[in-house]
Formats: structure tokens, C-alpha cells, sequence
């Protein structure tokens, strides 16, 4: 299977999944109208991901901002990642939040206490 | 800051545009914006948006609100202002909808208005009402809750955006309705957010 890039744009983060290295990566601001739409390739990237062979695999979230709808399109795909955990898979979740935000590093706490899977939450500094 | 209203009931005098966007220009107005929210709008408006702020605002954990609960709140116009045909001529849209950034003492407020149908008054004002009543611990538990069991609305809402509204203003949430002469079906939905 392929490996994915979406570029960034101003309302869009950087995505990039590859299936070799078993990574993916979301990094930007997550604040389109459409969410759903926007993560569906993402979605489906990790439907047909998650049929192959299982490895190590390393999700890094660094969003500066986010909306609503995009925190709903993140925890599906963390739900995703759940049921391969559950499966066997080896799934590290990494969240990483800016040292002086507190609202970004309490929703990588919301995400811990709803999920099951374990997910590290990394404190960056500020530039 | 307390509601406007205290209950959930549409204010007896009519609706008057003129004179409910004289009253939120109370303050230093950063941004003023009355007219249809389309997706090529909400993308040339918010680098102006935070620009204003970034001269406005000192404080950087108020100005990371500030950008978040706007986005939410002109997000929020985009999927649900509702069309009134006898506002098209004076506004080139039927889907007018408005808001406001608004420096005030050491916050801002974001102010949006927009026509809603007189059905949504009740769970409108019931989930602010519910909201309003909560802690800041049992909005993080609401949260939490409605993001993990809410499915997506046909509009593509999460059904969370109040909610982290008020999580990230830390303030009441403030509203009104008001009733429109010569529509049966809409009323005007006011909505204040304090973030301090």
C-alpha cells in the first residue's frame, strides 16, 4: 500500500502515513468546514492498514489548533488504532503540546481518560 | 457574566438589527462582520482576525482562546445560519448571519448572531442553560461524554462545540432570542462569549 502526504495549508495540518516505517504523522492546524472530509483519506489509509501485517506503530499529533469537528475526526481515528491495540498491534500515540498550552495539553488528557490505548503526552518548547 | 435571559423564552419586543449591532459595538471593536459566512470568507477573514488580536491582546493564553472560540463560533454561523428571503435585498444573502470580535477591560468578547427556526429555541437554550449550570469539572466530564458517544450530525457538527466553547472561555455563556416580525418560522439567536 501506498504512503500518503497531504500538505499543510492554512485551516489544513501536514498528514503523512507510511506503511513501511509504520508512522503517521498530523502536524498544523486542524480547522477545515469539512472534517470529515478531510480526514477521509486518512480513515481509510488506517482501514486498509490495519488488514495487514501487524507492527510497530508510531502516531505523532502536533496540532497548534484545532476545531471541534477535526477533535471528533481525531478520536475516530484513535478509536481506529484502539481496536488494532486490542488486536496485538504495538501502537504508540504520541500528543504533543506547546509548554505554554494548557487547552492542547488538556485535550491530550481528554483523549487519554476516553481511550484505552496508551498515549504519551510530550510537552514542546516555546520558540 | 450572566445571560441575558434568564429563562429560555424569545423576547416579547421584535427583533431590530440596527439596534441589537449598535449594542455590541459597545468596547473596541477589532472586527465587525455582518453578512453571509461562506467558506472563501471565513479563510480571509481569520489572518485579519488574528493579526488584530496579536496587536490587541497581550496576553498569549487569552489570544489562543480568542482565536479557538472565534473559529468555533464563525464555523458554527457557517453550518447553521438559516435562510430569511425578506432580508436578501437589504443584505445580497438570505443567510445573513453576524459577529463580532470586541476588545473588553482585560478579555474579549465574541459576539455572533444569526436566524435560527423557532423549533431549535428549546434545545438551544436548554443544552446554554445546561452548560451555564456546570462546573468547570463536570464540563470537562460533558465533554468527554458527548465526544465519545455523539455521532457526527448531518451538517457534520460533533455536537461539542458549545461545550468546548464554554471549557476554553471559562465563562458563562451569554444569549437571547428574539422574535422577527413577519416570520413565523424564525426567530434571531444572539450569542455572547467573554474570554477573560
Amino acid at each position: 500500500m501506498d504512503v500518503i502526504t497531504i500538505a499543510a495549508s492554512p485551516k489544513t495540518p501536514y498528514i503523512c502515513a507510511d506503511p513501511i516505517k509504520g508512522q503517521i504523522e498530523i502536524k498544523g492546524r486542524s480547522i477545515p468546514e469539512n472534517s470529515i472530509e478531510f480526514y477521509r483519506p486518512l480513515v481509510e489509509w488506517l482501514e486498509q492498514y490495519s488488514g495487514q501485517e501487524m507492527k510497530t506503530t508510531q502516531v505523532k499529533i502536533q496540532l497548534e489548533y484545532f476545531n471541534t469537528s477535526s477533535s471528533k475526526c481525531v478520536l475516530d481515528i484513535f478509536k481506529r488504532l484502539e481496536v488494532m491495540y486490542r488486536k496485538g498491534w504495538n501502537i504508540e500515540i504520541y500528543w504533543y503540546y506547546d509548554e505554554d498550552d494548557e487547552d492542547m495539553y488538556e485535550s491530550g488528557v481528554d483523549y487519554q481518560s476516553i481511550l484505552t490505548c496508551p498515549i504519551s503526552l510530550v510537552e514542546v518548547k516555546s520558540m | 457574566m450572566a445571560c441575558e435571559c434568564a429563562n429560555n423564552s424569545i423576547a416579547r419586543t421584535d427583533f431590530d438589527l440596527s439596534k441589537w449591532v449598535e449594542q455590541k459595538r459597545e468596547g473596541k471593536v477589532l472586527l465587525e462582520h455582518v453578512g453571509s459566512f461562506t467558506s472563501d470568507f471565513i479563510d480571509a477573514i481569520l489572518p485579519e482576525m488574528e493579526q488584530d488580536v496579536n496587536e490587541n491582546v497581550e496576553n498569549d493564553g487569552i489570544r489562543k482562546k480568542v482565536f479557538h472560540v472565534f473559529v468555533e463560533c464563525i464555523q458554527n454561523l457557517y453550518h447553521h445560519v438559516e435562510p430569511l428571503e425578506m432580508i436578501e435585498q437589504e443584505y445580497g444573502d438570505c443567510r445573513m448571519g453576524a459577529i463580532f470580535l470586541v476588545v473588553e477591560g482585560n478579555g474579549c468578547r465574541i459576539t455572533t448572531g444569526n436566524f435560527v427556526k423557532k423549533t431549535k429555541v428549546e434545545v438551544l437554550s436548554s443544552k446554554i442553560e445546561k452548560i451555564n449550570a456546570m462546573d468547570s469539572n463536570e464540563l470537562k466530564a460533558f465533554y468527554r461524554e458527548t465526544i465519545s458517544k455523539q455521532a457526527f450530525s448531518a451538517k457534520g457538527g460533533a455536537g461539542i462545540g458549545m461545550i468546548d466553547i464554554a471549557r476554553k472561555s471559562g465563562n458563562k455563556l451569554g444569549y437571547q432570542f428574539y422574535s422577527v416580525a413577519g416570520s413565523p418560522d424564525l426567530c434571531f439567536f444572539s450569542f455572547d462569549v467573554f474570554i477573560s
